[in-house]
This record gives structure tokens, C-alpha cells and sequence, in this order.
């Protein structure tokens, strides 16, 4: 079914058969047919049907959005999990311990960054490293050497 | 819609019309409505006279509205340089396009009038002359530890046709230029780019000019990477040349990592070793060309052509370096030698 | 010039070389190991692993899929079904048996349950996924399959060491708590 948009539907042409009644309802019904193209069967074509049917494909929409949020975080937390692994780091540390030493990074830029600047990342996982062996937190961090090149105040 | 006038082209009739065009119209065959009819009638008819004749590409100067000495004017101000009106149109005014006139007055047997014979020959080239040495020694003074071989590689890509063609075509250009073609091909482009620069030298002077290609010509490179525009065939014969040059006669290419070895998409890096030191690496899908790549990465750290070490400046920073001081030509490639007296110690080692 | 220069080129196929890793099974619990197989399957040890637009996986060869482990009374209990697709055509095959017919499938039908099943987007990748497995009930790989691999993966538990493993001159050192008395009859 062609819509037209609401500019050209105020000049459509005499020849289009008028309803009854006023006009108004007639461009009602078209705007919202026109947002159902997609659908399929009588969902389309049908006022009823189509209405009950869009308004249901804006809640799932509505959920999607919400959903959107929690997958890509998710995607963000796998690759840094996998950057981490590289460089031996749980991730579970990297993430904590980061924001302590006032590196106030998202998981999306970290993430980004493990893939475009990995001596970037690098970087930053040296840094944790450094912070573990410093607070020796449990055995294994007081165990650990310290990575070379990462400057901290008991140094100074 | 584009899909609709198709169908009209190739429909017979309009009954046939009317079948093919209503499966776009309604997306389902549940159908014909009266109020698509009468737009597909006038459609249909349209197509017939009007879309279905060939029309002929049309130069911008027939149209009635258009005015060339305000299109002038608007050009020199997108630039903000002030040319003289006069200076401009020579500028775009290309030899073939006195040629035309020249033969269309002889053909309608006019009596021959002072011709505007000028065209913009002699000012491309004052351009070029200015263009050649400036680029280089620009090139020279951000790039200190090449070859010559690679500034005159980098200032031909800078000067070829297509490139100043593609610039003249950014700027604008394309429409102002007066040649016997509609559309200028890319050594007319080119040739109007070079005439301005040498109409700038005439009016404005050559501290002015450099600014001029300095903002327009040389921004070009930026982001670009000067290793592939350089284009060096055969990288591990130079790189052997280039060590031995430096008094150093072995180095050693040793496979570090592969994967994969019996599939298509087998991938392997190679390392290249002077003095135990890894001096550069590449991948690729074969040990050839792996080793090629570790080269061609070798000398890469050598020129210091790496993304991180080639930093041009354009714009205000640029303005008031003295280029002049760095006219003097580079060695060749095969006497090329490294800065630093201790040669051993700047191959370093990378990490 | 082309954007996709030769470095860029070459630099493209090693960030998206597909990797072999090498996973010996022995001694290994088969569902902890499953997890691990499949995300290096799936390429989840990547930084540029994706969900679903791109698939970045790696080939894992496991070797000695004979001497897999499972927890406690495992081989025992945990059924796997089968169905003819006949009426009554359903039969259950504990661990152990399914093991001893075939000593690849019990790692494999684990490998196959953690590469994933519920979203479509899995469901469409998973068969090219689990190509590229190669198990292997011993050590022996063909050499062909051999030269391929890069790396390897690391094992999710010790090996441990049986008593047959152990020298004589080993046992004699190890330090005894207590002797036997001297009346004391072994059996």
C-alpha cells in the first residue's frame, strides 16, 4: 500500500474517493498505516488489526532499546576480559583497581582501546600490576615482581 | 519510484504498465485502485516524451542564470586571495579552448577580431617552477633521515595529474575552467591548479604562494603513508644495500610465529635480526612475502617513516619555518648512510 | 593510492589469521576443558571478538580424549539419549559406555553444548564452529594437521601422578610416616 507523507496527503489530488464523515479521520488512519509497511498479512492493511499490531511492536521495540544497553556491555566486558588474559590480568582486578588509581575509563573505551591502541592498553594493565604488588593484597600479588617502567610514589 | 519509471520504459503498453507498476505501488496483487491509474497515465505519457529522449550533457554557462564573473568572484573569496579578475579568467582559461574559438570563427567566416589569445600555458609554468623546489624542501625539512629517492617519489605523487586534479576538483575548479571539453579531464584540472599557484606569484608574491601550498597542496600527505607513496620495489635487495652502505654485511631473516601452515589462510611473521637485534617484522600469507614485509618494516624504522614519527606541520605552525635552509639535495639510496656515527646503537632493538 | 595499502594488507590477515592451538585432554575434567575449548572455538580470547557480526574463532586440536576425567560418580550417572526417530526408538547410554565406543564423543557433545544453542545468530555458526575441532583419542596427530598448530592452551587442572608413574628409587625416597611393625603381614 503506497502512504503518502502528511504534506502531500493535504494535496491530494480531487480524484481520490472521500469518506464520509470528516476527512480527519481518514488521514488519522493512513499516518498510522504508514508506520506498518512491514508487517505481515492484514496487520498491514487492516486499521484494527494494524493499530494492536504496531503498538505492540513499540513495546517489544521499548524492550529491545533496554536490551541494547546490556549486550553491548556485555561485548565490552568479553573483550577486556580477552585483552586482560593476554597480558595475564584477571579482570576482575583490572576493573576495580583502575578507577582507584583515578583512571576513570568506561568498559566501551577500554575495549576500544584494547583493540586500536594495544600499548595503550598495555600500559594500563602494567599499571594495575604495579598497584597489586604495591598493596599486596592477597599471595600471589606479593609474590609478583613488579613491572619495570611504572613510577609509583614510594619510588619518588 | 526509479523503479516504477524503469518499468515504464520497458512496457509495451499501458495495460502491461499498469500490471508490472502495481506490484511496486500496493507490494501484494490484491487489486487495481482507480486513484493509481490516472498518476501512472500522466507518468506513462511523460516518460514518453520527455525521460525517453536522450538529452545531452549541458555545460552550467547555457543555463540563463548563470553568471561567470560572480562565480569568479564567489571562487577567489571560498579561498579568501584576492585575484584580479582578469589574472582569474586567464587562469582558467585553457589552450584548447582558444583553439575552439579560434576554428568556430573561421567556420562561420568572421572577420578576425583581436582574438583573446591568452591562456594559462606561461602561468603553469611560473607555478611549477615555484611548486618543484618548495615541496621538496618542505619534505626535506619533516623528513631528515630519508633517501632522495623517497622526497622526489613523494613530490611526483604530490605533482601528478590526478592528484592536483583531485584538489583543483575540491577547490572548485571544475566548472570554471573553459576548455572545448564539458567536463575537463584531469590534466586540464591539474594544469589551472598550477596556473594559480603562478598567478599568486605574479600578484602576490612567493612568502604568500608557500602559504597558499603549504594549505592546499602539501595538506595532501597528511595522514597518508609516505612508504606506500614511495613505493620502494624489492625492499629486502635495498635493505641488503642499504646495511652494507652502513658497513654492516649480514642480516639474518628468522621465522617468529606461524599458523596454520597447510591451509589458505596460512600466516606467518617474519623477523629481520642484525647483531641478534630485531630490527624489524612482517606477516603475510607466505614466507616470501612475509619476508619482504619485514624489510620493507626495516626500513621503515630506518627512515624513521613510521605513522608515529612522521609529524608535518601545516597551517600557522608552518608559516614562518625557513624551508630555505633545507634546499640541500639528500643521498642517493645506495650511499645513503644512518645520522649517528655509531651505527650499531640506532638499530635498536624493538621491543 | 588505495586505502588498503601492502602494510595494511598484511597487517589485515595477521589480526584476522585464523589460530591452531594445541589442548592435551589427559587427565582433564571434560566440562571444565569444554568451556575452555569453546571460547578459543568461538574466539572469545580475542579483543576483537564480536557476537555476532564477525567470526574471528581459532582451530583447537585436543589430543588424549581417551584419558578425559569427569567428577566423582560422573561416568556413571549422567545419561546421554539417543532417538531413532521411531516410535520407542529412544535409548540412554550411560558416560562410561558412550566412552568406551567412542572416546572423542563425550568431549565433543560437551564442546557442543557450551558453544552455545539459544540465539539464532549461534545456532547459524555453530556447525562451521565445531569443523573446527579436530579431536584425537591419543597422541598421535597426522602431520598435516600437525604442522599447523601455533600454540597451545593451558590445562585446566594438574596432571596428576599415579603411582605407577613413579620410579622405584622414587618411592623408596618418598618419606614414610610410620614402618610397618615387624609382625605386621601383608596381605
Amino acid at each position: 500500500m503506497v502512504q503518502l507523507t502528511q504534506v502531500l496527503c493535504k494535496y491530494m489530488p480531487k480524484w481520490v474517493p472521500r469518506f464520509r464523515g470528516s476527512n480527519k479521520s481518514f488521514m488519522r488512519k493512513q499516518h498510522l498505516l504508514s508506520l506498518c509497511g512491514h508487517l505481515y498479512g492484514r496487520k498491514r492493511n487492516c486499521f484494527r488489526i494494524a493499530r494492536r499490531a504496531l503498538y505492540r511492536t513499540f513495546e517489544i521495540s521499548q524492550d529491545k532499546r533496554r536490551e541494547k544497553k546490556v549486550f553491548f556491555r556485555d561485548l565490552f566486558t568479553q573483550r577486556i576480559n580477552s585483552a586482560c588474559a593476554e597480558h595475564d590480568l584477571q579482570y576482575k582486578y583490572f576493573i576495580t583497581i583502575l578507577p582507584q588509581l583515578n583512571v576513570e575509563l568506561d568498559r566501551k573505551i577500554l575495549s576500544s582501546l584494547a583493540i586500536w591502541e594495544p600499548r595503550t592498553f598495555k600500559s594500563l594493565v602494567e599499571l594495575v600490576k604495579a598497584k597489586r604488588c604495591e598493596e599486596g593484597i592477597d599471595e600471589a600479588a606479593r609474590n609478583a615482581t613488579p613491572p619495570a617502567g611504572v613510577i609509583t610514589r614510594g619510588m619518588l | 519510484m526509479a523503479t516504477i519509471l524503469r518499468n515504464v520504459n520497458a512496457a509495451k503498453n499501458i495495460r502491461d504498465l499498469l500490471k508490472k507498476s502495481i506490484e511496486h505501488c500496493t507490494r501484494s496483487e490484491r487489486g487495481l485502485k482507480r486513484w493509481q491509474v490516472d498518476t501512472l497515465r500522466v507518468m506513462y505519457w511523460r516518460a514518453q516524451s520527455y525521460d525517453a529522449i536522450p538529452h545531452p550533457e549541458r555545460h552550467r554557462r547555457e543555463w540563463q542564470n548563470w553568471n561567470y564573473k560572480s562565480e569568479l568572484f564567489a571562487f577567489s573569496q571560498r579561498l579568501s586571495e584576492k585575484f584580479s579578475e582578469e589574472m582569474l579568467r586567464v587562469c582558467f582559461t585553457d589552450k584548447s579552448y582558444v583553439e575552439k574559438e579560434d576554428e568556430q570563427r573561421k567556420e562561420l567566416g568572421m572577420p578576425e577580431i583581436e582574438l583573446r589569445t591568452e591562456n594559462n600555458s606561461e602561468l603553469a609554468a611560473i607555478g611549477t617552477n615555484k611548486l618543484t623546489p618548495f615541496i621538496k624542501s618542505y619534505l626535506r625539512y619533516f623528513l631528515k633521515n630519508v633517501p632522495e629517492e623517497c622526497i622526489s617519489a613523494v613530490h611526483n605523487y604530490l605533482m601528478s595529474d590526478t592528484v592536483l586534479a583531485d584538489i583543483a576538483s575540491k577547490i572548485g575548479c571544475t566548472q570554471l575552467i573553459l576548455c572545448n571539453a564539458i567536463n575537463p579531464s584531469d590534466e586540464v584540472k591539474a594544469q589551472v591548479l598550477r596556473a594559480l599557484i603562478g598567478a599568486l606569484m605574479k600578484e602576490k608574491g612567493e612568502k604568500h604562494t608557500e602559504k597558499f601550498i603549504i594549505d592546499f597542496i602539501l595538506t595532501y600527505i597528511n595522514d597518508q603513508d609516505i612508504m606506500e607513496v614511495w613505493n620502494l620495489p624489492q625492499a629486502e635487495i635495498a635493505l641488503s644495500n642499504v646495511l652494507k652502505n652502513n658497513g654492516i654485511t649480514e642480516y639474518e631473516p628468522r621465522l617468529l610465529r606461524e599458523s596454520g601452515r597447510n591451509t589458505i589462510y596460512a600466516c606467518f611473521m617474519v623477523g629481520m635480526y642484525v647483531d641478534k637485534k630485531l630490527i624489524g617484522f612482517g606477516s603475510g600469507e607466505t614466507v616470501s612475502i612475509a619476508r619482504e614485509m619485514a624489510a620493507y618494516d626495516a626500513l621503515r624504522r630506518m627512515f624513521k617513516l613510521t605513522p608515529a614519527s612522521t609529524l608535518f606541520k601545516f597551517g600557522k605552525d608552518a608559516y614562518n619555518i625557513d624551508f630555505g635552509s633545507s634546499s640541500q639535495e639528500y643521498s642517493l639510496l645506495n650511499e645513503w648512510k644512518l645520522l649517528d656515527l655509531d651505527r650499531k646503537h640506532q638499530l635498536k632493538s624493538i621491543s | 593510492m588505495s586505502n588498503l595499502t601492502k602494510f595494511r594488507r598484511t597487517q589485515q590477515w595477521l589480526t584476522f589469521a585464523r589460530l591452531w592451538y594445541l589442548y592435551d585432554a589427559t587427565y582433564q575434567d571434560v566440562f571444565d576443558s569444554a568451556i575452555v575449548i569453546a571460547q578459543y572455538l568461538r574466539g572469545m580470547n580475542k579483543p576483537i571478538y564480536d557476537h555476532v557480526r564477525q567470526d574471528v574463532g581459532n582451530h583447537v586440536v585436543v589430543i588424549n580424549t581417551s584419558k578425559v576425567s569427569m567428577p566423582v560418580d560422573e561416568w556413571k550417572w549422567r545419561m546421554y539419549s539417543h532417538h531413532s526417530r521411531y516410535g520407542g526408538g529412544q535409548t540412554w547410554a550411560a558416560a562410561h559406555e558412550l566412552h568406551s565406543k567412542d572416546p572423542t564423543i563425550v568431549l565433543y557433545k560437551a564442546v557442543y553444548k557450551e558453544v552455545g544453542s539459544a540465539p539464532r545468530a549461534v545456532n547459524l555458526i555453530r556447525s562451521p564452529t565445531m569443523a573446527r575441532l579436530h579431536l584425537f583419542p591419543d597422541a598421535c596427530i597426522p602431520p598435516e594437521i600437525k604442522a599447523n598448530i601455533c600454540d597451545q592452551i593451558r590445562q585446566v587442572q594438574p596432571v596428576l601422578k599415579s603411582l605407577k608413574d613413579y620410579s622405584e628409587e622414587e618411592v623408596e625416597k618418598f618419606p614414610k610416616i610410620v614402618d610397618y611393625p615387624e609382625d605386621y603381614v601383608v596381605k
